[in-house]
């Protein structure tokens, strides 16, 4: 008896295991999407004029076609709001790394991360006041705060 | 009479009352033997054998109670491996800020690497210890801090200074480049 639920543990095991493959494989398979967004987009007869916004759109709206609880959706989604734009194919690629556990690469998204942004979508630096979310350091609580306090924020 | 009126429901109801009951503190396979005594008594009292049909659920449950098992041993594992790891990065901070410092898994289910980045387009400040867990700090009342200065990290992430914000409310972000 003891053997069999070792077995079927292990046999579990193997299963939870095969899971988890098969999410890196959906996942690196949307990562290698977005590079062939990005290889569509170089390949784009009026790569050279086109605005910063007019590539993002580009790449925004094939991002449409992926899972919208996937990794990767999420990850360049996220990426258009890093600085310094030179280090966003970067970012990405450490993401994927993460995701995937082994080297990744995609030279046209290298060549393009920087300039395919949409500088229009930013509000001016430091006109906006934080969003009911944040505080800053200076007006954050440690201690002293209730749990009724708490609930009420 | 009102017994044997009622024997099946009772005798479900029971077995599988008693059955969640074992499982529930842990003991699954306990669970699954109530139904053979079930069938014991059955047998018994009205002469009855399980069917093919009994016999079938009843392995099936053999079945699901060790991965029941086996998915809440595994969840615990790593539920104690990323504790540990928060402690660490918890004792290299002032003791005030230690209880809000959270691990990322608390706030997302993707990747800790974009969970970080979403809790740094969000506001918050997010930081790798040297143990790799990814972690973010809020304050007491649970609000993202978007200027604090963590400890000992290997990578992280926070708003840009002056704050920045895009028409959906994300903040522009950085992580070499800001000002630890």
């Amino acid at each position: 008896m003891c053997e069999f639920f070792i077995l079927t543990s292990l046999l579990l095991a193997c299963t939870g295991e095969q899971k988890t493959d098969n999410a890196q494989y959906s996942d690196l398979s949307e990562f290698n999407q977005i590079c062939g967004f990005f290889d569509a987009l170089s390949n784009h007869p009026s790569i050279a004029t086109l605005s910063g916004k007019e590539k993002n759109d580009f790449i925004m709206e094939r991002l449409e076609s992926l899972r919208p609880e996937g990794n990767a959706k999420l990850a360049w989604t996220l990426i258009r709001n890093f600085t310094p734009n030179e280090e966003r194919y970067g970012m990405f690629k450490q993401g994927v790394e993460s995701v995937i556990e082994q080297e990744w690469s995609c030279s046209s998204m290298e060549a393009l991360a920087a300039s395919s942004v949409d500088e229009t979508s930013w509000h001016g630096a430091g006109t906006q006041p934080l969003t009911q979310n944040t505080v800053p350091m200076k007006g954050a609580v440690w201690e002293g705060v209730s749990e009724k306090e708490a609930s009420k924020e | 009479m009102g017994v044997r009126e009622n024997f099946n429901i009772i005798q479900n109801t029971s077995g599988t009352i008693a059955a969640i009951g074992l499982e529930k503190i842990g003991k699954a396979a306990a669970g699954n033997l109530v139904t053979p005594a079930i069938w014991a008594l059955n047998a018994a009292t009205k002469n009855s054998t399980p069917s093919v049909v009994d016999v079938g659920i009843y392995a099936s449950g053999f079945v699901s109670a060790p991965a029941a098992i086996t998915v809440s041993t595994v969840k615990a594992l790593s539920d104690d491996s990323i504790n540990r790891k928060v402690n660490e990065i918890r004792l290299q901070h002032e003791a005030k800020y230690r209880q809000f410092i959270l691990p990322v898994q608390n706030y997302g289910h993707n990747a800790p690497f974009f969970v970080a980045q979403d809790i740094a387009s969000n506001g918050g400040t997010v930081w790798q210890g040297q143990n790799h867990q990814w972690v973010y700090i809020t304050d007491a009342r649970g609000l993202l801090v978007p200027d604090f200065k963590p400890n000992n990290f290997r990578q992280a992430m926070q708003p840009t200074f002056p704050f920045e914000l895009n028409k959906n409310n994300k903040f522009k972000f950085c992580s070499r480049t800001c000002r630890w």
